[in-house]
């Protein structure tokens, strides 16, 4: 999504862009482009046992060099990417890091045991790779992989050469693009130079004002988005808070984009998962937009939504989020983990609907003034692509 | 495959459900389709559009361990006598169960609509599940001794 707006973009900024995709054979939707891009595109395919380290960065390498960039910027990717990014020494480097794939070979979250990781593999390599193993280690002895995991064995990254290629492949970038100043920090010392450069929106997709008719229960709404059955996005902390609230009150449900639609009860509700198009109408039914997570969210796109449809936001304060909800401004920030501050930050927005609509117009201006994907796109991109050139 | 054969989509968790069904209804408009979707899942809105049939399983999520309920589910494929049964993972568990469907046709569908032939009876495909554990066994125990036998040197641990 963030690869085809900036794409899009620099196009139209003109620039001459080209995509390269890598796509295994036959599996699900890995690497497939299903709609009309507006710029050019190239697929690189893999059979399933053809996608190895060595065959991804030579196959990659040979489909650049065929373009002959200026620069490249290196996008999604987990375990391989420092095999490509090494296979395009050549050429001036961009990487772009989503989540902490340099810190955590276990899945890229840096989130274990109900908090936030305190190890980084750069520093402390050998534990991470045992933490990771442990955690790849059912699909590996059923030989039935997910992606991530077949990236983790594709890419040998329980080897200890691993280590010793990140870091070169890193090294060897001129620079990095990453969602926030966490992200800065663990890798500042090993890419020449590195970018807090935030996600976007296209705030003109999101219907404002909200439609007050849109609302199929006199409750109010209180909505979590995301992937809410993944433990470290805190659903949990959310149900707690609302037992709290719901002491006193009874005037509010809380919906959360949950697949398993069973666990529907009393004031909570599962919505299952949406599209995006569905995901507009429903923040359009929500009230009050919260994100309870327990780990560093890098970004928070769903931050960044629900402020583009006018709504107010309660966030915990981690990660890119907590720069992108202005406290007390565009919704409130509470501590992470604590169920009775959300409680609290619900309670005044729950009593008050002429806060909400003030700060969910105010929301609303921020998205579209400072992270709507034109403005991003001529806000960060140009220093960059300077730096590339030079 | 020609029009007017009973087809069956068997949902998994993934993006391309919608994309799958709609590409099956272009390959094969005349067919009548049956979607198979997970009890209390949204999916079975979205299969309602485009498929002729919905059908809602038992489980949300099927594991080899509760027999009973997968011995259920294959007993009503069975029953339904469908012409093709289609998947959207190439996995060794979907396979098992599109060879247990009794459907002649079986494949895989991807996002982009392609359509890959499932091959093998249920002993080869029992066959290469044994062989794939088994080799998922020893890969693991070579990472495993890589992991505590050869530490990267330089780091704190």
């Amino acid at each position: 999504m963030d690869v085809c707006h900036v794409a899009r973009l620099l196009r139209e900024a003109g620039h001459d862009v080209h995509l390269f995709v890598p796509r295994i054979e036959r599996s699900g939707d890995r690497g497939c482009i299903s709609e009309e891009l507006p710029f050019p595109f190239t697929s690189i395919p893999f059979a399933r046992r053809d996608f190895t380290r060595d065959r991804v960065a030579a196959r990659v390498r040979e489909a650049v060099d065929a373009y002959r960039p200026e620069g490249v910027f290196v996008c999604n990717g987990a375990y391989l990417k420092p095999y490509v990014l090494r296979a395009l020494a050549r050429y001036p480097l961009a990487v772009r890091l989503y989540a902490y794939e340099a810190v955590c070979i276990r899945d890229m979250m840096r989130f274990l045991n109900g908090a936030p990781c305190p190890l980084n593999y750069l520093e402390t390599p050998n534990k991470c790779r045992r933490c990771a193993l442990r955690f790849h280690g059912p699909q590996i002895r059923q030989w039935r992989f997910q992606s991530t995991t077949h990236e983790f064995v594709a890419g040998r990254a329980y080897m200890p050469e691993y280590h010793r290629v990140l870091r070169e492949a890193l090294a060897g970038c001129r620079t990095a693009l990453v969602s926030n100043d966490l992200m800065r920090d663990q890798i500042a010392g090993l890419v020449p130079s590195v970018h807090v450069v935030p996600g976007g929106v296209t705030v003109s997709e999101f219907a404002y004002p909200p439609n007050a008719e849109s609302s199929k229960t006199n409750k109010k709404i209180v909505l979590m988005c995301g992937r809410a059955e993944d433990p470290m996005k805190g659903l949990g902390l959310l149900r707690e808070a609302g037992e709290l609230l719901g002491q006193d009150r009874d005037d509010f449900e809380i919906w959360a984009t949950h697949p398993d639609l069973s666990q529907s009860h009393g004031r909570y509700r599962a919505v299952g998962w949406r599209t995006p198009g569905q995901m507009r109408e429903l923040y359009q039914q929500a009230d009050i937009c919260v994100i309870p997570s327990l780990w560093e969210e890098p970004f928070g796109l769903v931050a960044l939504e629900a402020m583009a449809s006018g709504k107010p936001v309660c966030a915990a304060c981690v990660g890119g989020v907590q720069h992108i909800v202005r406290h007390g401004q565009t919704g409130f920030l509470f501590e992470r983990g604590n169920a009775a501050a959300l409680a609290q930050c619900l309670e005044l927005l729950l009593d008050s609907p002429a806060l909400c609509a003030e700060m969910g117009a105010a929301g609303r201006r921020i998205a579209a003034e400072e992270y709507d994907w034109g403005r991003v796109v001529a806000q960060y991109y140009p220093p960059i692509l300077e730096e590339l050139r030079a | 495959m020609t029009s007017g054969k009973r087809m069956a989509v068997f949902y998994s968790a993934g993006a391309h459900f919608t994309r799958a069904l709609e590409a099956l209804r272009a390959q094969e408009p005349g067919a009548h389709i049956t979607a198979i979707v997970p009890r209390g899942h949204p999916a079975a809105d979205v299969a309602r559009g485009v498929a002729d049939r919905v059908e809602i399983t038992e489980c949300p999520v099927y594991s080899p361990r509760d027999w009973a309920a997968c011995f259920r589910l294959v007993r009503g494929m069975r029953a339904a006598r469908y012409d093709g049964f289609f998947v959207l993972y190439d996995s060794p568990r979907l396979k098992m169960l599109a060879a247990l469907s009794g459907a002649r046709a079986r494949a895989f569908l991807t996002a982009s609509g392609e359509c890959f032939p499932l091959a093998g009876g249920v002993a080869s495909v029992s066959f290469s599940l044994a062989l794939c554990r088994l080799w998922g066994f020893f890969a693991y125990a070579g990472m495993w001794l890589a992991v505590r036998c050869l530490p990267v040197r330089g780091g704190k641990a």
